[in-house]
């Protein structure tokens, strides 16, 4: 009886243990980013996304969407800050964060091909 | 009792294959979708190198976020396959689709205008001059006056006002004529290539005209004989949406009145 009850308490732990870890392993946790600050995140990651919609609108105010030089990063800049804020919706806040930083990138090189010419 | 002991191993093993079932299933998940992240990384590479950027932009830009997405949500462990990965890899496909077909397609509408265009010009660097003949022109009667003006026209980089020292060359001609017709005024005409805003252009011409009225002024032309303007892109010189006609736009063209 003893042995058996040892028995169903060690299988017991191995199953605790299992459980946690895969729940662990499913949440994605271990796959965050170490060097983001998720705390920060809650409000960088808004402000990034803002950012890159200032950013889009300076770009299509610069003239930016009727030259031909500018239709990729301007396209770029839109499809990336619908990214990112469906990783942001989605409270992933460091994907939706580097989506922000590469829209404002495009949009400023938008941006900066309409402030050129031929 | 030996009897128990033997079914709690068998239990914990049992237990112990599970998890790492677990493991190797989010793992297989994330490899299974790394034959289609190659080959559209593969296909987006292509693209690019097929100049997608410039002809087929939006759709390049759309197959490249939607890639990089992918690759996101599917390198996410999830021991049951991402829910989120399933759902963009259909529209993955989808957008390299319209991507292939758009390249295709302005593949097929290029071949015509190869076929229709005269053998290359000579570059300005080559010949900076209005001897040489461009690709095709905006309007005869203007191709015409070029030919005939016993000034050289002067040809700019991209987006510069900077005198080239090829440049310099026909400048030096165009001073000589200056001189021995001392009573010739001129007007020089700075213009541009179709890239840029209307009026960034017009300011960019007008630096064109102003940095080849300094270079005459310094050569010892005097500066009443000389006016400046500028058209920016409106007039262009050869017709055309690429280098081969930009180069001969970019210019600060003379007129004598």
């Amino acid at each position: 009886m003893g042995t058996s009850g040892k028995g169903v308490r060690v299988s017991f732990a191995i199953a605790l243990m299992s459980a946690v870890a895969m729940l662990w392993g499913c949440t994605g946790v271990h796959l965050r980013p170490d060097y983001y600050d998720w705390v920060s995140g809650e409000r960088t990651a808004p402000a990034a996304l803002k950012a890159a919609k200032q950013a889009l609108a300076e770009a299509q105010a610069a003239g930016a969407a009727s030259i031909d030089a500018a239709r990729y990063p301007m396209a770029k800049a839109k499809e990336y800050i619908g990214i990112a804020e469906e990783e942001i919706g989605e409270r992933d806040l460091a994907a939706g964060e580097v989506s922000a930083g590469i829209a404002r990138k495009a949009a400023e090189d938008a941006k900066a091909i309409a402030q050129r010419g031929g | 009792m030996a009897q128990i002991s033997e079914a709690g191993r068998v239990w914990r093993l049992a237990l112990v294959s599970t998890l790492v079932a677990f493991i190797f299933a989010g793992c297989a998940t994330t490899a299974s979708y790394r034959p289609d992240i190659d080959s559209m990384k593969a296909d987006l590479a292509e693209a690019k190198a097929g100049g997608a950027e410039t002809f087929a932009p939006e759709e390049y830009a759309h197959a490249e976020a939607c890639l990089d997405i992918l690759t996101h949500e599917a390198t996410e462990f999830h021991p049951f396959a991402d829910p989120n990965a399933r759902n963009y890899i259909g529209k993955c496909r989808a957008a390299f689709a319209t991507l292939k077909s758009s390249v295709a397609a302005s593949r097929r509408a290029k071949v015509p205008v190869e076929a229709v265009t005269p053998p290359a010009a000579p570059k300005p660097e080559a010949a900076p001059s209005a001897a040489a003949t461009p690709p095709s022109t905006a309007g005869a009667g203007e191709a015409e006056k070029a030919k005939e003006s016993p000034l050289k026209d002067v040809f700019f980089d991209f987006d510069k006002s900077v005198i080239r020292a090829d440049a310099k060359q026909s400048l030096d001609g165009n001073v000589r004529w200056l001189k021995a017709n001392p009573h010739a005024t001129i007007v020089i005409e700075g213009h541009c290539d179709e890239r840029g805003t209307r009026e960034y252009n017009l300011a960019l011409g007008q630096r064109r005209a102003k940095s080849v009225h300094d270079h005459l002024v310094a050569a010892g032309i005097n500066a009443r004989r000389i006016r400046t303007t500028s058209y920016g892109k409106e007039r262009p010189f050869a017709l055309g949406h690429d280098e081969s006609a930009w180069m001969w736009n970019r210019r600060a063209h003379f007129v004598i009145p």
